[in-house]
């Protein structure tokens, strides 16, 4: 499984506690994840465009923008994470309130990193 | 309905134990905003200062479950600050705490977070992240067992060595806690690489699914 196939099922994970009973506590370890691996994903991007590696699909200086805005991306997630989640008790309501904010994050990111490495999709 | 500020410290440096990686925490309850700001500042010059701001509704939410968060606060946190129209009202809410009636559904979040880890474990990109986060689920999942058994801990390390050891569980197996939670303080930020040895993750991983297990059968 490549690394951007892992990110796009980290975020098919996140999802998935939006509608489950666990909520909060679990949402905060799986977005923590989520947003480690995309920021490596940007990071390795961001190696291709200054080696000037060729990859099928997507220019270099596509290539740094994308990776920009996956960190802004993440950036976001990570603020609603905080927010969301406070280390000494994670509040599933605050979750749910701000579900539809990190649920539009996730839609961004997901289609960030299906056009960063559409050569590593299958 | 209160609309000010109650400012309370809880964790080690409550307790009087910190050490160099400790964090200074704190709770804020109330809807925060400059005069919040300016006495936590007055109060921590220099100190790294970690703030869970909770509004009023909130608390009262929690404390309607028994959150464990509040027990400990009860039982550990000394008042920083309080702006007179609340003055009094965070002590009454935790003096009138129940019983925590969430244990269940911890246990249920602990298992799907260590499933996580295994999983992810598979693909062995994030290894430092995955130790931080087992970590933090033994401490938890250590604190809530104390709660369970009527000896509550709410420290770094002494809530996995006394739930190990009450419980019967291989206790040297948890003797090297600390060298596993270094790896939490380091996400953290708290800790600094070269703080860090190697530890046995699938080992760690094991004895964090072997106390959750255990927790399993005490909640019931």
């Amino acid at each position: 499984m490549s690394s951007v196939e892992r990110c796009l099922r980290d975020i098919d994970k996140v999802r998935s506690v939006a509608s489950g009973h666990e909520e909060a506590y679990v949402a905060r370890s799986r977005l923590a994840r989520l947003i480690l691996r995309a920021t490596n994903v940007a990071d390795e991007v961001a190696g291709m465009a200054t080696a000037g590696s060729a990859c099928t699909g997507v220019s270099m200086t596509g290539r740094e923008e994308m990776q920009v805005k996956v960190s802004q991306t993440c950036a976001r997630l990570d603020a609603c994470r905080k927010a969301a989640s406070h280390a000494s008790e994670p509040l599933d309501d605050r979750w749910r309130q701000m579900w539809d904010e990190i649920g539009s994050h996730l839609d961004t990111l997901e289609a960030l990193l299906r056009e960063s490495r559409p050569d590593l999709l299958r | 309905m209160s609309i000010g500020n109650a400012i309370w410290m809880y964790g080690s440096s409550a307790r009087g134990n910190e050490d160099h990686l400790s964090d200074i925490d704190v709770l804020l309850v109330g809807p925060g905003g400059r005069s919040s700001a300016a006495a936590l500042s007055g109060a921590f010059e220099g100190g790294s200062v970690a703030v869970s701001q909770y509004s009023w509704p909130e608390i009262r939410h929690m404390a309607s479950y028994g959150s464990l968060f509040l027990h400990h606060v009860r039982l550990e946190g000394r008042v920083l600050n309080e702006e007179p129209c609340c003055e009094g009202e965070l002590r009454h809410i935790l003096d009138g705490l129940g019983e925590y009636t969430r244990a269940r559904k911890d246990v249920a979040a602990f298992t799907t977070v260590l499933a996580d880890v295994r999983e992810s474990l598979a693909h062995g990109d994030v290894v430092t992240y995955e130790l931080g986060v087992l970590a933090t689920v033994l401490r938890h999942a250590a604190i809530l067992g104390c709660w369970l058994i009527g000896d509550p801990r709410f420290g770094r390390v002494a809530p996995v060595e006394h739930y190990a050891r009450a419980r019967g569980l291989d206790r040297c197996a948890f003797d090297g806690f600390l060298e596993l939670y270094k790896y939490r303080l380091y996400l953290d930020r708290r800790a600094d690489q070269r703080d860090l040895a190697p530890v046995c993750i699938q080992g760690w991983l094991g004895r964090a699914e072997c106390l959750v297990a255990s927790l399993g059968e005490l909640a019931g």
